[in-house]
């Protein structure tokens, strides 16, 4: 290989890490947001990602309603389901001060049956949006198509949009708050469920949203959820959860890095390197953490 | 008879399963998501051995049951420290890096084609017939069983449930929390080796698909559907798992859907379960 293939290859490289790292911030933003509310992990993001994907699937069959739309026509349908699942099972669960670890379990088997759900209704072979080659764009000698850099601009649009709601409105105000302290947020005389209706609008609208940008871009599969969940999930634990500059730092690093990787061993390792990076940044977090302080978590 | 034969050969696998998850959950209160992974080494370990190097099947089990508990020793020094969420995440990360292995080092594994033709050999060139397996499984299931029993009511077994109930209350009393979960962890490694082993010469054919991600999930609904900190919970769980698409069958389900419609009805219990009964139908440990 000479070195204007490598050179070629490794913007390209480049350019794909930064648009996975524009989704990867843009997703755990979202988880962020329920993470913080929650305390734990909650499953049944990853199914909402997956109902987006094929919810535009569903939509895209129409055919007169344009591609870079459909994720807006996805986002609604999408929050009406989490409030359904926030009604039906979390608040009671709340209600009856349930732990953290009832909580996650029950995502887990939220996720569990609607995968099953999924497979039933569509199937298991991957829908596809698009057919035939796309057009590609001209960046810095690299080639990118068309639905790629659409992508970009929609995960921007939803960042700012996000970034936007969370700094400057008042609600977004209240929602990080009640991610710090929910207690005080309550005796403070704060609408509690009001704050709770909007932070479920935001991450599942944000979820369902990017479920549907990635059903266009490579079609839409009952698997598809979870593996984003967690790289999500890897991004906002490393970037802290809490800073929007960390998590921003923490989805373009590990995008780079999964993308820059690909030139030396291969896509296939994408999830090990992914993991690898969670594993080593658990350990460096407990190292600095005292043995008591375990134990008051 | 063979098709009975096969039910209580997947019981018994499934009773070795969560038996080896109740160990850490139950009664240490620890959520491993990796145990399909311990699953997988276990299989591939004996699959390999036995059709690369011709060893019978009692050789294979020990390999088995040794490769899962160096993978538990391994497993327990990277999760030293680790509590609750902690653990979970250091666990799934090591259930995919571990599947993302069996998927892609395809010199050793085949990949995603797996390893078929595994032979169920014992003593040279006697092969094993279905009786003679159903007769060794349930044998290596009453002593998990039986190890469990004894376990439960004695000084380890409960100095695990003090950990599980108040650390800090245990550490008082000179238990070294850390050193008690590293053994549980090979135990628990090992006795899932040993039931992924089963499992490679039951079926003569692996692939990775069948220790992915989903399938550790499947391992903790069972135990939790059945319940964990005693015997009984994992037996009930692994008896609903066999005997769910028996169940759909008689009432004349599509059994073309019968995996998904299992997994629906798996989640559905869950949630139900989580609402009205966190401890699971038999068990005795409260989630907390």
């Amino acid at each position: 290989m000479n070195n204007w293939h490598i050179e070629f290859m490794f913007t390209y490289l480049i350019i794909l890490g930064v648009l996975d790292g524009c989704k990867l911030f843009f997703i755990a933003v979202a988880l962020s947001i329920q993470f913080r509310l929650m305390k734990s992990l909650d499953f049944s993001l990853a199914v909402a990602f997956s109902l987006g994907g094929y919810i535009a699937f569903e939509v895209s069959e129409l055919n007169y309603i344009p591609l870079w739309f459909i994720p807006f026509i996805v986002a609604p349908l999408v929050i009406v389901f989490g409030l359904i699942l926030d009604s039906a099972v979390f608040q009671p669960l709340e209600y009856s001060k349930a732990s953290l670890l009832v909580f996650m379990t029950t995502s887990l088997g939220i996720l569990f049956a609607s995968s099953g759900i999924f497979q039933i209704i569509w199937g298991t072979e991957i829908l596809s949006i698009l057919s035939g080659p796309a057009a590609t764009v001209d960046i810095l000698g690299s080639p990118v198509t068309n639905v790629q850099l659409k992508a970009l601009l929609l995960h921007l649009f939803g960042i700012c949009l996000l970034w936007g709601v969370l700094k400057f409105s008042k609600i977004g105000q209240q929602v990080r708050a009640a991610g710090e302290n929910l207690n005080l947020i309550r005796a403070l005389g704060f609408n509690i469920k009001k704050i709770r209706g909007i932070s479920i609008l935001l991450t599942y609208g944000a979820i369902g949203s990017a479920g549907a940008i990635s059903a266009i871009e490579y079609g839409a599969t009952y698997t598809s959820g979870l593996p984003v969940f967690l790289t999500a999930a890897v991004v906002m634990i490393v970037g802290g959860g809490i800073h929007i500059g960390s998590i921003f730092a923490a989805a373009l690093g590990l995008g780079l890095i999964r993308c820059v990787s690909l030139a030396f061993i291969g896509d296939q390792w994408q999830q090990t390197i992914t993991f690898s990076l969670l594993i080593i940044y658990t350990l460096y977090s407990l190292s600095k953490i005292r043995y008591p302080d375990i134990l008051k978590k | 008879m063979t098709y009975i034969l096969h039910l209580i050969i997947m019981f018994d696998i499934f009773v070795i399963l969560s038996v080896s998850l109740n160990f850490l959950t139950g009664y240490l209160g620890l959520f491993s998501l990796s145990h399909a992974f311990f699953y997988g080494i276990g299989a591939y370990a004996a699959g390999l051995s036995m059709l690369k190097l011709d060893c019978s099947l009692p050789t294979a089990l020990i390999l088995a049951a040794g490769a899962g508990s160096g993978m538990g020793y391994i497993i327990s020094l990277l999760t030293y420290k680790a509590r609750r969420d902690d653990f979970i995440l250091i666990t799934l990360s090591i259930q995919m890096i571990g599947f993302s292995l069996l998927m892609n080092w395809t010199g050793l594994t085949n990949g995603p084609f797996g390893i078929s033709g595994i032979p169920r050999t014992i003593f040279g060139t006697v092969s094993l017939s279905e009786n003679w397996l159903f007769i060794i499984a349930t044998s290596i299931m009453i002593t998990v069983l039986t190890i469990s029993t004894i376990i439960q009511s004695s000084p380890f077994g409960l100095t695990l449930k003090s950990i599980r109930e108040d650390e800090l209350a245990a550490s008082t009393l000179c238990i070294d929390a850390n050193k008690y979960i590293q053994k549980t962890m090979i135990l628990s490694g090992l006795m899932s080796a040993i039931a992924g082993a089963l499992y490679a010469v039951y079926a003569t054919f692996i692939d990775p698909t069948s220790f992915s991600v989903n399938e550790s999930m499947l391992f903790v609904m069972i135990l939790i559907i059945g319940g964990s900190g005693n015997i009984k919970g994992p037996v009930i769980g692994a008896l609903i798992i066999t005997l769910l698409p028996e169940m759909l069958r008689a009432f004349n389900l599509n059994f073309a859907n019968a995996a998904e419609i299992r997994q629906v009805l798996f989640g559905v219990a869950i949630v139900v379960l989580m609402r009205i009964r966190p401890q699971g139908l038999g068990g005795t440990y409260n989630l907390k």
